[in-house]
Parts: C-alpha cells; structure tokens; sequence
C-alpha cells in the first residue's frame, strides 16, 4: 500500500528582491485509496506543491517520502524512473502528441519503460476503454473533443498502473458535465485500485469528488475548504 | 504639406511598416539571422558553381578574340607544332588587299625561376601586333618588354616561378635551355591573358628560343575594308592545301569542343547545386514560418486588413531576402575565385588558357532573383493565415498547411516513377538528352521523399512492435504525419547526395577509363624520355644524337623514337599519337572500341592507315575500311580506317599512325618521346639512373620510369577534377549543416512538449536518443533516396560521357564512395544536432506548465 508523506517541506522562489513562499512548512500525508483536494487560488502554490510530489522540484527543506524512499534525495534519472513507474500525472494542458492517434499519445511513457509497441498497445487499449475511449482508439487527437483528449490524457497517466496520481487542474478545459465525468473517473480509480490522489484545482465544485481537502494560501496548508477562499473568484 | 511628407501605403506610413521589421529583428534577431544565413548560404552556392562553371570556353573567347582585334583570317600549318617558312608569311603580307600581317609562332616550353618551374605557350609576334587593336597584350609596358627583347608574362606565371620584372628566367624549349631576361608582367590590364599560362616575345626571339629560325605557326591578316574576298582568294592559292586559311578566331571554336565534355558535365553539376541552394534557401525561410503566422495572426487581431498585413509581411520578406541574396552573391564570388576554381591543366596542354571566374551581371540578378523566390516560396505558408476561415478548427487548418497528406504522397510518388520511366527511355533513345534527363530525375528524387518517409516510419514501427525503445517511438511518433519542413530538410540531402553520385562517380569512370589507358600507354618501354613537363607526346624536341647515346649504354637493348603534335581537323583539336611499331602495338588495348589489336596494328605499321577516336569518327560517320582525309603539312592525305579508339585522355580526340607515317607527311625530325627498352637484368630504377647521366647537356629533357610518367599524368588528371570533387564536398557539407540548423531549429521549437514527455517519466538521456534518432531517419531518407536514384544516374552519366567525350568511361559502382558520402552527410548533420538536441533534451520539466 503506497503512501507519499511530505514532511515540513518549503520551497521558495526568488522573483527580483523578492522571496516568495511558494510552498511554506507544509506537512501532508496521502494514503492508498485516498483522494486528497488541494485548493487554493491562483498562486498561492499548489502546482508547486504537486511538482514536489512528482519529483520535479526539489524542496529547500523538509522531506518528501513515497512508500519510505525520499524524492528529495534521489538523482535526475532516479526521479525520472520515479515518475515513469510509479507515478500518474495528469495536467491541464494535455501536452497530446499532434498527429498522433488517441493509442499512441495514451502509451507514451511505456516504451520508456521497456515495453515493445505489440505491448504497450495491449496494454494501453484497456485503459482507454476505460476511460470510455474505446470507439475512437485509431482517432487523431485532433479529432477528439476537449474532454476527450484529456480522457486520453489521464489514459496516459493509468497505463503505467500507477501508485500515485497527481492531477493538476484536470478539468480546466473543461464544461461542467465533462468536469463531472472525469472527476468521478479519478476519484473511482483511486478506490478502485488503492491509489493515494492529489487533485490540485481552483474549482470549489470539484471539492465533492474527494475524501479530504486543503486549502493552500501563500504557501500554507489548511484543513478543510475555506468558506471566504471558496467565495472568491480565482 | 504635413500629408506629403508622410506618405501611407495601404494607409500604412513606411516608417511603420520599417519600425514593425525593426521590432521583430530585436525579438527574433538570431532567427532572422539564421534564415538570412540559408539564403546567403543557398546564393552563394548557386552563384559560385555557376560562374565557376564554363569558364574556360569564356577565357578562350576572350583571349582569342583579344589577341587577334581587327584580324580576319589566318594562314596557318594544320598542325600547331608544325610551322611553315616564314617566306610563305612574308608572301601573305604582301598579298593584294593584305592591310596588316602580323606573323606568329607559336611552340610549348617551359620556363623556370627560383621557385620553380611551369609550362607555359610562347608566342612569338612581330612587332605590328598592336596595330590589329587586339586588348589581350596591349599595356603599354608588356608592350614594352617584348619589344625590348625579352618575355613579358603574366603576373600569376611570374609568381608561380617565383621571379619578377627584369630578372632572368630558363627557357627551356625543344630540350635545350636558354636563360632569358623577363621584361615585363602582363598584370590585370585583361582577365583572360592575365591568367593564362602564355609569354609572349618578339617572333626573333622566340625563333632562337625554340631553334625554329625562318619559322612561324601563323600569319593573321587584316585586310583592308572591302577587300575581304580579295584576300582570302589569295591566302588560299597561297595555302595550296598545305596550309590552313581560317578565320582568325577559329580558335574560339576548338576550344568551345574540347571543353564541351567537361564544361556539359559541370553545368550538369552547377544546375544541381543551384536547386540545392534554392532548397537551402527555402528551408531557412520556412524555419520563420512559425513566428511569422503568428505575427500575422497578432496584426489581424490589432485590425490591419489582409492587404496590410500582406504589405508589412512582404516588406520584411523582401527586406531579408534582398540582404542575404547580396551577401550570398558577395561570398558566391569569392567561391567562385577560391575554393570553386577549376583547373583546366589537361587542356591547356593544347590551348594556352588560364581561367579566370566572372560573375556576370546576370548572374548577380539570377542569384538575388533565386534568393528573393525563396523567401518569398516559402512565405506562402505563412501568409495562408490570411485566407476567410471556412473551417471551424484554425489549429487543424494550420497543421494541416505544413503537411504532405497521404494523396499528395500518393500522387508525387505515381508522378516520380512516371518520370523515372519517361527518362530513361528518353535516354535510351536520344543520349544527348542524358543533361535534361538527370536533372528530370531530380525532380523525381524529391518527389518521392515522402513515400521515404511513410517507408522509413513503417519500418521503425515494424522494428518498434519487436523492440522495446522509447526513442523509436517516440521518432515514430514525430514522423508520422510528414510535414512540409520535414521533406524540405530531406531534399536538400537528398539532391546533394543525388549530384554528388551521378557527377562524381561519371567523372571517376571517366578518370578510371583513363587511367587504365594511360598505364598500358607506358607499359611499353620500362624508361622514357621526354620534355619536363609533357603529358601527352606532343612536345617536340631535335634528337641532336641522344637517342644514339641511350642506345649505346649497358644494359639498354633498344630504343624507339615516339613522335607526335596537335592537329586541327574542322572543328577538333586532335592528338596525332605516332609511335614506333617496334616498340610494340601502338594501340593500347583497353581503349580500344572497334576493331582487331593484332589487324590493326598490322595495317597502321605498314601506313596508309589510322586509328580514329570514336567520337571524331562518329562525327565524320566513319567505319572500318572507311577512307578519311587528314590535313598534314604535306597537304590533305587519304587515309584509311583502321581501328576505332576511345580519345585516350585528349578531349577533342586522337588519331594513331606510326611513327615513319608521321615523319614521312610531316616532314618533321623532331621527336616527342624516347622509349628505352632495357635488358632484362636492368631494373627500371637502374636504368633510369643511366639515362639521365646521358641527359645532363639537355637540361629541358628528363627521364621517367613508367610508374613516374603514369603518376606525373594521372596527377593532371586528378588535379582536372579536384575541383569537381571540392564543389560535391562543399555542396554535401553545407547541405547537411543547413540540415541540421534546420533540425536543431525544429527541435528547439518542441522543447513544451519534451517537457511534458519528462513529466511523464522520460529522462534527458532517452529524450537525446530519440532526438538524434529521428534526426538521423529524416537524414536517411534523403541519403538513401538520393543514392539510390545517383546510382541510377550515374549509370546515364558513364554512358553519356562515354558518348560526348569519347572517353573509355566503364561503368563502376565505387561502393565506398557513396557511402562515405552518406557517411560524411549523416556524419555532420547529426554531430551539429547533437548539442543543441542535448540542450533541448534538458528542458527543464517546469516549461511545459509555463506555456
């Protein structure tokens, strides 16, 4: 059973003379089946705290352990395995491989992983069946809906069976009934396959898919979903 | 007033549309410079291999042509080496009609000064030579020096001997040596006597040089006006077949055949590379294209009209093509001077040119004029931007602007072998088509790059099924939809490897074929005897006894006098090559065409008969047993055919007779070569060492063992088509960094999505791998492509040089070669991708959430 742990972390930037607090002593815990909703409005961190999670920032402090090992510490190509293997990261742009089929733009990362095509495919093809793309698997990604394409994108983050999804504005893009579509997708994913979830979002509504909420300002982490943050447009 | 001084366009002010330009050279400089760099880079390529092209036909025309001014006619031996008395000159000038009558002779020799030495044509002239009104020797100070007694030459053959006005020189003529005083320089008063290797002096002078006394080559006559029949009637009684009465630049003519061959075969070349420079150039402009629509999509969104923005596009289109155009003429010429220049040694032996490249203001205006194409070509991408938007994705629209789909593959690749079919039947049935033919197959190569393509994605997919590599896929995954930028970078390899096959390796079946016939012509005899610097035996010299020498020492068992010169038969320049038939056949084998060694040996040792180059024959549509009439200086002799040869290495072609035949019509005692046959015990080196001590009182002679003789040829040679060899270089270097410039700049432009790839798992040293592995597939297409249709090509080419030039020219496929060109195309490109594809490949993850 997976767990990501982060532990008294910080990450501050620089932006002229002054220091921003990007991500301020924040300590937070995901278990396996558990989809966490991080909240916040723009800026205040949360991509930031999700870049930490997926080992793509390290932290100025403080300590990030997935199942025990710390992201921190690990090399630029250990963290890239880290992320090819254990790793499903979904983001608002959906990054899709112009020209490319809905297949191929799913199984990116497998090859990486030393997969030939003939088993990628088959392995991919289920997932995106899944995520109920299965009629239009040999489609261009140009053909597809918005929704759509980032069905192929969370497909994309699934195939590699995860043990950890992070997910960043994932419906962004997206109108409210899609938006519903495809957080229940990740939230039932989750549960289903004992999955710890960080679901990063500005969007109040999206707070009803998931089993806990934080809410992030200026880099610090609360409980719950602030009522005057919730109010304010983003 | 205030309206006048600020004139609108289109109800633009040019001050806006130029600060517009100027805004977007300060936020894309270095990529407006890149682009610049591949026009310039495309201009020059194009602009120096054109003028470096044909420029002996061009020096011929205008040294011949100001030499001889005014003159009319000229009344000269049929043999260049063969003079006539100079009382039969002295008649000329006295002819009715005869205005001016300035006598000439004309012998090869050698002259040498501190930094050594060169060949070079003397002519000897009469002091009235200024009154033909001739520019070709015309300052005032080689005048000058001529008439003061000595050689005037030009300023590069001075500088080659390492000597200067005033000081002394060697003559070495007719195998003895004389010293000289070098009076003057002919500098840069006229380009093509200032760059030919040609010294000039008075008729006396050269007379005692050559030992010719009371012979002259020529007489070129100016008649007075409306005497012109007058004179020629005259000229011709005078001539009574012995001599020829020609106009007096029908040299032009001699020249503009022998070097027909090699100048076709470089206008083949030249016409490739200038298609190589457009594509160079078209492929720099595309990589703006990006940018520009976006530019475009940012002008109509601040309210300018589609003729607005159509004007401030094509200002900033026309403002870089016109620079860079300029810039690439400028460094065309200095190709064209330098590392362009082409060598002309093998036909200077018979025509005293130097070549000195111009770039005509025709070429300036074709060179701006392709440059300006390009740019503008390769705009219509962008400006399709400003089409009314009919379909509901402009995303896909755009994409769809840039890409070959699966029915212009389909329709290019019927309408490649289509054209492949119709050329080689073309070929087949009219060879003089061979030029138009091979550049028609180079149309077709790019029209098949992308079915290359859709082959080259289907096989890495097939390879990707089996094996697990992320890079293939993710190459796969690049390459699939081919875009227009893709075929364009996969082009320009493809027509530089394409030329460099079909040309070079036509060239190198012609020097093999060559070569080959050169070793068996000096397989006769182990040592030979000649002037220093011949090449062909066509240099006479007096016998004054040497030969008896040789003969007389140990170890020589005989020796056997070679004679021969130049003779003008209508419109060629031909090599009679008369050896002696006991020192063996005087045909060499392999460059025999038609008919029997043994016969025709036979028949030529007991005279009356000849061997004929094929391609002289063909032109006279002569066979075996045919009777042709050759002008000796004894008058127009009946021969009859005995064999038909290849040109052996002389362009415009060889006629072979033996040695008492060429003694007995051209009454002649000199001799061009000396075989010695040695005894078997006596090594080559040995009896080299002999002869020589024999030749010390002939300093102008010089004895070779075969093998120095057959590389002191082949070097003339070789050094005949090194520039060919630098230009394919050059063309395959440029062309593959233009390439890889073209692909960093793409790969650059995907940094988000490399990014995102490193999101999802993918480490820099994958991204690298797969970065380097489609760079190297779009490289191989092209390579593969372009070898494939340049050994196609090649094959035309042999036969068609076999054709024009006479020359034995087999057909060989020099495997190493054309991979070496892949090797060196793949080689350069993927080294120039490898860093910039290493900086992108470290993108940091973060970008792609920063887009």
């Amino acid at each position: 059973m997976s767990q990501l742990e982060l532990l008294d972390v910080s990450k501050h930037y620089k932006s002229g003379s002054e220091l921003v607090r990007a991500v301020d002593s924040v300590s937070l815990t995901l278990s396996a089946g558990e989809l966490v909703g991080l909240y916040g409005p723009s800026g205040s961190g949360k991509t930031t705290l999700l870049l930490l999670g997926a080992g793509l920032l390290t932290p100025d402090s403080g300590r990030i352990l997935f199942d025990s090992r710390d992201i921190g510490r690990m090399g630029n190509r250990q963290r890239a395995r880290y992320r090819l293997r254990e790793v499903g990261f979904v983001t608002q742009s959906f990054h899709l491989m112009p020209r490319a089929s809905a297949l191929d733009n799913a199984l990116i990362k497998l090859p990486a992983a030393g997969l030939t095509l003939q088993q990628a495919r088959a392995r991919t093809t289920g997932w995106l069946e899944r995520v109920g793309l299965g009629a239009r698997i040999d489609y261009p990604v140009e053909r597809l809906s918005m929704g759509e394409r980032q069905r192929v994108a969370i497909a994309r983050a699934l195939v590699n069976e995860p043990h950890l999804l992070l997910a960043d504005e994932p419906t962004g893009n997206l109108d409210s009934s899609r938006t519903r579509e495809i957080l229940g997708l990740v939230r039932d994913i989750c549960h289903e396959r004992s999955v710890p979830g960080l679901l990063v979002t500005h969007d109040p509504e999206a707070m009803s898919f998931v089993d806990r909420v934080y809410t992030l300002r200026d880099g610090r982490l609360s409980d719950g979903l602030h009522a005057e943050l919730a109010a304010t447009p983003s | 007033m205030r309206h006048a001084l600020n004139p609108k366009i289109l109800g633009l002010r040019p001050s806006l549309v130029v600060y517009l330009y100027w805004r977007r050279l300060r936020s894309y400089g270095v990529q407006e410079l890149l682009a610049g760099g591949g026009i310039a880079v495309g201009v020059a390529l194009l602009v120096g291999v054109l003028a470096a092209s044909a420029t002996f036909t061009r020096a011929g025309d205008e040294l011949i042509r100001g030499f001889v001014g005014h003159a009319r006619y000229t009344l000269a031996a049929p043999s260049l080496q063969q003079g006539f008395d100079e009382k039969t000159a002295e008649a000329a000038g006295r002819l009715p009609g005869v205005q001016t009558a300035v006598y000439l002779l004309r012998e090869d020799i050698s002259i040498g000064g501190p930094k050594g030495r060169v060949p070079v044509h003397l002519i000897g002239v009469t002091s009235n030579l200024s009154q033909l009104g001739g520019t070709a020797v015309g300052e005032a100070e080689a005048e000058a020096g001529v008439l003061a007694g000595g050689l005037a030459v030009p300023a590069r053959v001075a500088g080659a001997i390492g000597s200067g006005a005033g000081a002394p020189v060697t003559v070495f003529a007719g195998g003895q040596t004389h010293a000289v005083p070098l009076r003057a320089l002919v500098t840069s008063g006229h380009a093509a006597a200032s760059s030919s290797p040609i010294a000039f002096a008075l008729l006396g002078v050269a007379q005692r040089l050559t030992g010719l006394a009371h012979t002259v080559s020529g007489v070129l006559i100016e008649p007075r006006p409306g005497a012109d029949r007058e004179v020629q009637t005259g000229l011709e009684r005078l001539a009574a077949g012995r001599l020829t009465v020609e106009p007096a630049d029908a040299e032009v003519a001699l020249i503009g055949q022998a070097a027909g061959p090699i100048e076709q075969s470089t206008r083949l070349f030249a016409a490739i590379g200038a298609a190589i420079g457009f594509l160079l150039a078209l492929n720099a402009m595309l990589l703006t294209a990006p940018e520009r629509r976006r530019f475009v999509a940012d002008l109509q969104a601040d309210g300018y009209d589609w003729r607005q923005v159509l004007l401030v596009v094509g200002f900033q289109v026309l403002a870089l093509g016109l620079v860079a155009s300029a810039v690439g003429v400028f460094v065309g010429e200095v190709l064209a001077r330098t590392l362009f220049h082409q060598p002309t040694l093998l036909l200077e032996i018979g025509f005293p040119l130097g070549t000195r490249e111009v770039v005509e203001p025709a070429l300036v205006v074709a060179g701006i004029a392709a440059g300006l194409a390009a740019a503008v070509a390769a705009s219509v991408p962008v400006l399709r931007g400003l089409l009314p938007d009919k379909t509901a994705d402009a995303a896909v629209r755009a994409l769809d602007a840039e890409l070959v789909g699966t029915r212009a593959t389909v329709a290019l690749s019927v309408f490649a072998l289509v054209l492949l079919v119709a050329v080689s039947v073309l070929v087949v049935v009219v060879p003089s088509a061979t030029i138009a033919g091979v550049i028609a197959l180079g149309l077709a190569v790019i029209c098949l790059i992308p079915a290359g393509f859709v082959a080259a994605v289907r096989g890495l997919q097939w390879l990707g099924e089996r094996v697990p590599s992320s890079a293939l896929m993710v190459t796969v995954r690049e390459l699939r939809g081919t875009s227009l930028r893709a075929v364009v970078v996969a082009a320009v390899v493809a027509l530089a490897v394409y030329s460099t096959t079909a040309t070079l390796g036509g060239q190198r079946d012609v020097l093999g074929g060559i070569e080959q016939g050169i070793g068996q012509y000096f397989a006769r005899a182990p040592v030979w005897v000649a002037p220093t610097d011949n090449v062909l035996n066509i240099n006479g010299f007096a016998d004054d006894g040497t030969s008896s020498a040789i003969a007389a020492l140990p170890g020589v068992s005989s020796v056997q006098l070679d004679r021969g010169g130049l003779m003008d038969v209508g419109d060629r320049r031909m090599w009679v090559d008369a050896r002696s038939p006991d020192g063996g056949s005087p045909l060499v084998k392999s460059q025999l065409v038609k008919g029997n060694l043994a016969t025709a040996d036979a028949r030529i040792a007991a005279g009356g008969w000849v061997a004929l180059a094929s391609s002289f024959a063909a032109s006279r549509h002569l066979h075996i047993g045919a009777s042709v009439t050759l002008p000796t200086p004894s008058g127009r002799v009946a021969f009859r055919v005995a064999a038909i040869t290849t040109n052996e290495a002389w362009p415009p072609g060889v006629v072979t007779i033996s040695a008492a035949t060429y003694a007995r019509y051209w009454h002649t005692p000199e001799i061009a070569a000396i075989e010695v046959h040695l005894k078997p015990s006596v090594t080559a080196a040995a009896g080299q060492r002999r002869v020589a001590a024999v030749l010390r009182s002939r300093r102008g002679l010089v004895a070779r063992t075969t093998s120095q003789r057959v590389t002191h040829n082949e070097y003339v040679l070789h050094r005949q088509l090194e520039s060919l060899t630098v230009i394919s270089t050059l063309l395959l270097i440029a062309a593959a960094i233009a390439v890889a410039l073209a692909l960093s700049a793409a790969i650059w432009q995907r940094r988000v999505r490399l990014a995102s790839l490193k999101i999802q798992g993918y480490d820099h040293t994958q991204l690298w791998r797969a970065l380097i592995l489609e760079s190297a597939t779009v490289l191989s297409v092209g390579c593969v492509v372009g070898a494939v249709f340049g050994i196609y090509a090649h094959v035309w080419a042999s036969r068609w040089l076999r054709i024009v030039s006479g020359f034995a020219a087999p057909f060989s496929l020099q495997a190493i070669d054309v991979l070496l060109t892949l090797a060196l195309v793949i080689g350069v490109a993927v080294a120039v991708v490898a860093l910039p594809g290493m900086a992108a490949a470290r993108v940091s993850p973060r970008v792609s959430f920063e887009e």
